[in-house]
């Protein structure tokens, strides 16, 4: 059976001044439960679509439908909702430092309202699954990058989200720590989570190799296969998408 | 940490007050002085609204006597007096008489008295006027009747008592609720400043906490309740010297003019309604700094 896709994007352009823009006219479509590398050079634009893709930002043209729901036209009220069903990952990490690893990672359960005990089972099971549950009370700040991201990675899919973005999640580790992070992206990948990493890095490819690969040339993307031939993506969804 | 959502919101409140302990600080004493003076002036104010009408009876009048004044003239005057129409009654009171009614009203006042050699006081006349609805109008009427009687020294009536006494009020009320005005306005927008710092401080958090789809109350909740926070120290700040000016009237004036008028003998009352003032303050401050901020 065919998946359904979670993410379309049509004709997406986003601009911050006037006459540039980071994206032109990007279409995508990614499947449901599908894990996809965003490739491009720094500021080809990937971190603005991954911003897209959380609601933090809005395309200057076109249209993002997540689940079939044009993101950018939900009320006010269900943005907050929408963004729990979204995780993200940043490459630097934007923990609260001072803060122990078990509230870090509780954040979003306590800020979606979930009763403490489930909170507190919560945490317990996603500090097991980073790793981490031995050093749950240490402040984030004492912890080395491989483990800071694999809190942010915690905190992350808290809220068993539909989609895991990453954002260069292993610009700031060394290969060690990028295997362990990469790892772990699989085992959410496994579990059903939609997951789009963003990076520059092409030796990440070599985790996941059966991953799709997607690459973004001059605000347009591109399907590796038919990147080197420069074959525009803006026919990637077929002619129903326009 | 809190689990729940309340936990979360304390901790950060009372987190948020430490990381910031100086702009903290000097919003819990402006609100502390604001509130101080604030209800300083309400409580003498309400002191003497309370105190006026035992000191100031609309319907008496005392009619001053010439000393010397032979018994005959002092019939005939009384006589007089008590035959107009709008007086109710009209009876005589020695010098030695009105000085001991005056011991007895400002019975705390006794080294005032304690010095004098010889009464100093005239025979007088205490009149009561019969109710009227203009009672203003009356007096004004036997004043100007009293002083055209020959032996009358002088007409005391409540009347140019009270005219004064309103106007004064008047004033007092305008100057005091302009100052409380101000102070309280003011007070307001330290609170307001304070809790914007602290908000604008710690953007790397709800920066974390928008990402994460934590709802806007969510993330004003504790800088609100770090505002109230401050409120209710500055009120807890006021309190003592408060209650300390209260009870220090209470022992320097006489009975009559402070604490049976005031009927403070409540501490926790008092400290109840300063909270109560200094939350709602700090509420105001704080929505004040939060309106435009964290929308989707």
């Amino acid at each position: 059976m065919a998946s359904l896709p979670l993410i379309q994007c049509f004709h997406v352009a986003k601009s911050y001044v006037a006459g540039e823009d980071i994206l032109r006219d990007a279409n995508l479509q990614i499947l449901k439960g599908e894990f996809l590398f965003l490739m491009g050079p720094s500021g080809a634009g990937k971190s603005t679509f991954l911003k897209m893709l959380l609601g933090l930002e809005a395309p200057t043209r076109g249209h993002i439908l997540v689940d079939g729901r044009n993101i950018h036209r939900l009320s006010r009220k269900d943005i907050p909702a929408y963004r729990r069903t979204v995780g993200m990952v940043f490459q630097d990490f934007k923990l609260l430092p001072r803060d122990s690893v078990a509230y870090n990672v509780a954040l979003p359960l306590v800020a979606a309202g979930r009763p403490p005990g489930l909170v507190r089972s919560k945490v317990k099971a996603l500090l097991q699954f980073v790793g981490l549950e031995k050093k749950a009370g240490t402040p984030c700040c004492r912890l080395s990058g491989g483990e800071q991201q694999r809190v942010a990675l915690a905190r992350a899919v808290a809220n068993d989200p539909w989609i895991l973005l990453a954002d260069e999640p292993t610009g700031n580790l060394d290969p060690c720590a990028s295997a362990v992070v990469m790892e772990l992206m699989k085992a959410v990948h496994d579990r059903g989570t939609t997951v789009v990493v963003a990076t520059h890095d092409p030796s990440l490819l070599e985790h996941i190799p059966e991953a799709r690969r997607v690459h973004i040339h001059e605000g347009v993307f591109y399907e590796e296969a038919e990147a080197s031939s420069t074959v525009c993506a803006s026919a990637l969804g077929g002619p129903g998408w326009d | 940490m809190g689990l729940s959502r309340w936990g979360y919101y304390l901790a950060r409140a009372v987190g948020g007050f430490r990381k910031n302990p100086l702009p903290a600080s000097v919003s819990v004493l402006v609100v502390a002085l604001s509130l101080f003076l604030t209800w300083l002036f309400c409580l003498g104010l309400w002191g003497i609204y309370r105190v006026v009408p035992h000191l100031f009876s609309p319907s008496k009048a005392v009619v001053y006597l010439e000393k010397g004044l032979s018994v005959q003239e002092t019939e005939r005057v009384k006589k007089t007096v008590a035959g107009w129409s709008f007086v109710e009654e009209c009876r005589y009171k020695s010098p030695e008489e009105v000085l001991e009614e005056l011991r007895r009203r400002y019975a705390g006042w006794d080294d005032v008295f304690q010095g004098l050699d010889e009464n100093p006081l005239p025979p007088a006349l205490e009149v009561r006027l019969r109710a009227s609805d203009d009672m203003e109008a009356a007096l004004r009427s036997f004043e100007e009747q009293a002083r055209s009687l020959g032996g009358v020294q002088d007409v005391l009536t409540a009347q140019a008592w009270s005219a004064e006494t309103r106007r004064l009020m008047r004033t007092l009320m305008g100057a005091g609720i302009f100052l409380a005005g101000a102070l309280l306005v003011s007070s307001i927008l330290i609170v307001a400043n304070t809790v914007r710092l602290a908000f604008y401080g710690r953007r790397d958090e709800w920066e974390v906490l928008l990402v994460v789809g934590a709802p806007p109350s969510f993330i004003k909740m504790p800088f609100y309740l770090e505002g109230i926070l401050q409120g209710v120290l500055g009120a807890v700040c006021a309190a003592f010297p408060l209650w300390g000016v209260v009870r220090l009237a209470a022992e320097v004036l006489p009975p009559g003019l402070w604490a049976g008028a005031l009927g403070l003998g409540d501490a926790g009352a008092l400290l109840g309604v300063l909270i109560l003032t200094g939350a709602g303050l700090s509420w105001l401050g704080a929505r004040l700094a939060l309106r435009r901020v964290v929308s989707y």
